[in-house]
């Protein structure tokens, strides 16, 4: 395992809606998925995500419903809202010009 | 926590709960997974997850903000400090009980009458239309107008209706005894004035109100009540008013007893004074001006007509003019400038109020500066220190508003009390609108509590105040100079007051000490109207009034007794215009005016007017013999300066031409009496004898060797026997009417006096508060100079005279202040002028003397600062 880095809070935000845009999903299983997407670089503490996820529910980018998961158990999926899904698409895309423009610098600077 | 309960927002508290609870749970399974014991699971799953409570506060914060929870943890603090000073909170309450209480009261008097909610649309556009002069600015006067004309100005084009109006008691006989009604003669469109619809039946048809129609009545709501038990064949019924039959055709709505409470509704024709001709002006206009016309058109609109009027008709309408009134307006014409006056001084007083509790409030802060200094310091918010301080005035000023506003139920019958009259046709009730004042004060209050230690405590620089609230070392006194303002502005608003309650209070003294002319004690007065259709002729008439008095001056305990037509102060008065005999004529408009009377021969005697010159009438002077006035004292100085008058001539002018251009012989002058008013300034008067002039009303007066009340029913039995169909009616003393007369000066003088006492108590609370604080502040270095060997008069004086700058500086500020106060108020005012300087010295050395006092008590424990405590302190 890596040095773990913590999120600026934009960047989790993002990392939410990127994760949710594949499927709905709950609290824990949104963590799990960016650990193991990001090979446990990213770790995602209670602390910042369950307020991330009311934010983001309260702006109305995303929606929660209580489901029963794969064991029977209730749990709160959240899922994107189509408010969430153009939010996402033009965060991502300020996202590539930010990276590609931070890229361009320390290659060639 | 039990506010987390009471917010708990659509399950979102249990949401919470099993969601994370959920995240948990997952992650002791992924822990078990990994191999560890249960035990290591729950444990790990736990460092990882952190506090969960932080989270859900986290969570809370985003989802509902933080304002209602803190602001109810600042309210249950802000009482628990409270607790623990319940002196404070006492008289803090206290303060604010007394001013939203009176502010309350005071305004619920405004609302039942000021702001009178009618049960008509657009009232504002319901006007008194008054014939004046044609110089007459818009002060409205009753200014009456005759048939013809007002048939002309039914030509005007700026009016939905304009109707003809005059109220005047009828007799309603038939029933067991005689009774008297309040009658109001109108014409047909009377009730479309006021858009009103008939609660029974109808109301009257057009042309009902021409002459030969049939008698027809409508009764208010209140009548029907009150005098025919809600009688459900009414309108099948016939009553006998002033000896007529007259059939019930309509009842009216209830709250409808316009525009004085009229309890039957007659046409305009069947009134006595009713002449189709243009020299009877005896009834005055009402009207509804149409929507999109102002009340300055209505006015030139029938001044245009008036003008007219005036050409062709010139001896009788020379000169008239027209005013056009708000009807609101003069209803309430007499308690409008009081009611105003007191809401401006009960305003003052919550202020005052305010200053001092903000100055008390201030001290304790000062207090707790270390406390928001340690605060600050610690990183809370320059907001949210002063959102703290806010919640803590919250709940003085609810405590307040609530005591204030049951404080005020108490005030309100008190407040009816001393003026019966004024509050006779209103209902004050703390209804929703006067409940909505209260609280808006209340809050306002809160607001206004809590700014001053807000911007004194969050404005200081955290480092400095820190150190002072550990070290107790005083280096800047910022809130020193907060207070003083504080006090200097409640010395200023209580002169206000002051001055304006010793000006009032110095008017009401000249009103109670000018001479009504009459000696009053023991002066009994009822009033009657004759039916004219009964006593058809003069002498018939003549002889009731003298017949009358004759009876009941046998009554025991009865010494004398008389007729008069209009007593002085009875509300009945009458004028003429008149000129001295072979006095060039001064052109109309122009003409003396007095007040005239008539009476029967024992007037003079019964009420105690002096004879001064010739004689009062007798028995002689009659229809048969020539006709004989005689004068009040005011009369002849102004018109007979040269000679004696009596013996003299004067020639009447009246647009009456049965009047117009009589000759009469002065046969007596007496002294002066006021007429309508303690306030008349005029008192020239003309009294005529009954026997000589026909006259249908009279006002019985008797002077009784005992309480004149008690001989009232005697009294009324003597006069039926006389005509067993005679009412008989506002049986009261002369001393009532007097009474009656100051009442609305009387509770202006009174409450005035009250809120400007309450107002310098608080004021003397405040500079006390101040000063003994700045006494402890100071404690240290008066210990010092004590020690040091200073004198104790010195150190006194140190304290006096900082209580004297403010006192002075409020005196200053609030003497020109009371300056441009008193001009407003000097419409009210009788006998003294608004700068009247013995009332200014009173206000001002009233306040001096007490915050002096005041200033007194902590000037003499600075004296008593023992250096040796003192200095060990240090």
């Amino acid at each position: 395992m890596g040095e773990q880095l913590d999120l600026l809070q934009g960047t989790l935000d993002l990392l939410i809606l990127k994760t949710l845009a594949l499927e709905a999903n709950h609290g824990w299983g949104i963590a799990q998925r960016i650990q193991q997407v990001s090979r446990d670089v990213l770790q995602v503490g209670q602390g910042s995500l369950y307020p991330a996820l009311h934010r983001l529910e309260k702006k109305g980018l995303i929606s929660s419903e209580w489901r029963a998961t794969e064991s029977n158990r209730k749990a709160k999926y959240y899922e994107l809202t189509r408010s969430g899904r153009s939010q996402l698409a033009r965060e991502l895309s300020e996202w590539h010009r930010m990276s590609g423009a931070i890229a361009l610098v320390l290659d060639n600077a | 926590m039990k506010f987390k309960r009471l917010f708990r927002q659509n399950g979102f508290e249990p949401d919470l709960e099993n969601e994370l609870q959920f995240h948990l749970e997952r992650e002791v399974q992924k822990n078990l997974a990994s191999g560890m014991s249960e035990q290591e699971a729950w444990r790990q799953a736990k460092i990882a997850f952190g506090g969960m409570e932080e989270i859900k506060q986290q969570c809370r914060e985003l989802r509902f903000g933080t304002w209602v929870e803190s602001a109810g943890r600042d309210i249950l603090y802000g009482l628990r400090l409270l607790k623990k000073s319940p002196g404070f909170a006492f008289v803090a309450v206290a303060i604010l009980a007394l001013s939203i209480g009176v502010n309350t009261a005071i305004f619920s008097a405004v609302n039942a009458v000021l702001l009178a909610r009618w049960p008509f649309s657009h009232p504002e556009k319901i006007v008194f239309v008054s014939e004046d002069t044609e110089s007459a600015h818009s002060d409205f006067r009753w200014g009456f107008t005759s048939v013809l004309n007002f048939e002309d100005y039914g030509r005007q084009r700026t009016f939905d209706q304009l109707a003809l109006w005059i109220a005047q008691s009828v007799n309603l006989t038939g029933q067991d005894r005689p009774d008297r009604l309040i009658g109001s003669f109108v014409t047909a469109n009377f009730f479309d004035v006021f858009g009103a619809k008939p609660w029974l039946g109808r109301f009257f048809l057009p042309g009902e109100d021409q002459p030969g129609s049939p008698y027809v009545a409508v009764l208010s709501y209140e009548a029907w009540q009150t005098r025919f038990g809600i009688d459900p064949n009414i309108l099948s019924r016939q009553i006998t008013l002033n000896d007529e039959n007259y059939s019930i055709v309509g009842v009216l709505p209830r709250g409808y007893r316009l525009p004085f409470e009229s309890d039957v509704y007659l046409t305009v024709q069947h009134q006595t004074s009713y002449h189709r001709d243009r020299s009877t002006k005896g009834f005055l206009m009402l009207g509804r001006v149409k929507q999109d016309v102002t009340l300055a058109q209505a006015k030139a609109d029938l001044n245009t007509i008036a003008r007219t009027l005036g050409h062709d008709y010139p001896t009788e309408d020379a000169g008239i003019g027209i005013v056009v009134t708000d009807f609101r307006q003069v209803l309430n014409q007499s308690v409008r400038m009081p009611l105003l006056v007191l809401l401006g001084a009960v305003a003052l007083v919550l202020l005052i109020a305010c200053a001092n509790l903000a100055n008390l409030l201030l001290a304790r802060g000062f207090q707790r500066r270390g406390e928001m200094a340690l605060r600050t310091a610690l990183g809370a918010k320059r907001t949210r220190i002063i959102r703290q301080l806010i919640s803590e005035a919250i709940p003085i000023a609810l405590a307040g508003g609530l005591a204030g506003l049951l404080l005020a139920r108490g005030l309100l019958p008190l407040l009816v009390h001393m003026a019966p009259t004024t509050f006779r046709d209103v209902k004050i009730v703390l209804d929703g609108r006067v409940l909505l004042f209260g609280s808006l004060l209340t809050l306002l209050t809160a607001v206004l509590l809590a700014i001053a230690p807000a911007v004194q405590l969050s404005g200081t620089d955290g480092a400095s105040s820190l150190n002072w609230g550990i070290r107790g070392n005083i280096k800047t006194n910022t809130g020193g100079k907060v207070r003083a303002a504080f006090v200097i502005c409640q010395v200023a608003m209580s002169i206000v007051l002051l001055v304006g309650a010793s000006l009032l209070i110095r008017s009401f003294q000249k009103l109670m000490a000018s001479d009504t002319g009459l000696s009053l004690d023991n002066l009994l007065t009822m009033e009657y109207r004759l039916p004219r259709n009964k006593y058809t002729s003069p002498e018939a008439q003549a002889a009731f009034h003298r017949e009358v008095a004759l009876r009941v001056a046998q009554v025991p305990g009865v010494v004398s007794s008389a007729i008069v037509q209009g007593l002085p102060l009875s509300g009945n008065w009458g004028d003429i215009h008149f000129i001295r005999e072979g006095a060039p004529v001064p052109e109309k408009g122009k003409q003396p005016v007095a007040f005239t009377n008539l009476i029967t021969p024992e007037y003079f005697q019964t009420v105690g007017i002096p004879i001064l010159r010739g004689r009062a009438f007798n028995d002689e002077d009659s229809a048969l013999t020539p006709p004989v006035v005689v004068i009040s004292r005011a009369l002849a100085q102004r018109h007979f300066r040269d000679q004696d008058p009596v013996g003299q001539g004067l020639q009447l002018m009246d647009s009456d031409p049965t009047v117009n251009g009589e000759r009469v012989t002065i046969v007596g002058v007496v002294g002066n009496a006021k007429q309508i008013s303690l306030r008349d300034q005029d008192e020239a008067e003309i009294y005529f004898p009954y026997a000589q002039k026909p006259a249908i009303f009279g006002t019985l007066v008797l002077r009784t060797a005992v309480d004149p009340m008690s001989l009232a029913n005697a009294v009324r039995q003597a006069v039926w026997g006389l005509d067993k169909d005679q009412p008989v009616w506002k049986i009261r003393t002369a001393q009532y009417l007097v009474q009656r007369d100051v009442e609305d000066d009387r509770l202006l003088m009174v409450l005035m006096t009250g809120f400007g006492l309450l107002a310098m108590l608080l004021t003397a609370l405040g500079t006390y508060g101040v000063l003994s604080n700045t006494v402890g502040q100071r404690r240290q270095e008066i210990g010092v100079r004590i020690a040091l060997g200073a004198d104790l008069g010195k150190v006194r004086n140190l304290v006096m005279r900082q209580g004297l700058k403010m006192v002075l500086a409020g005196i200053a500020i609030g003497g020109l202040a009371a300056i441009a106060v008193s001009r407003m108020i000097a419409s009210v005012l009788y006998g003294i002028g608004a700068l009247d300087l013995v009332a200014y010295a009173a206000g001002f050395t009233v306040m001096m003397v007490v915050a002096l006092l005041a200033a007194y008590l902590p000037a003499r424990s600075a004296t008593r600062v023992d250096p040796a405590v003192v200095l060990r302190c240090e």
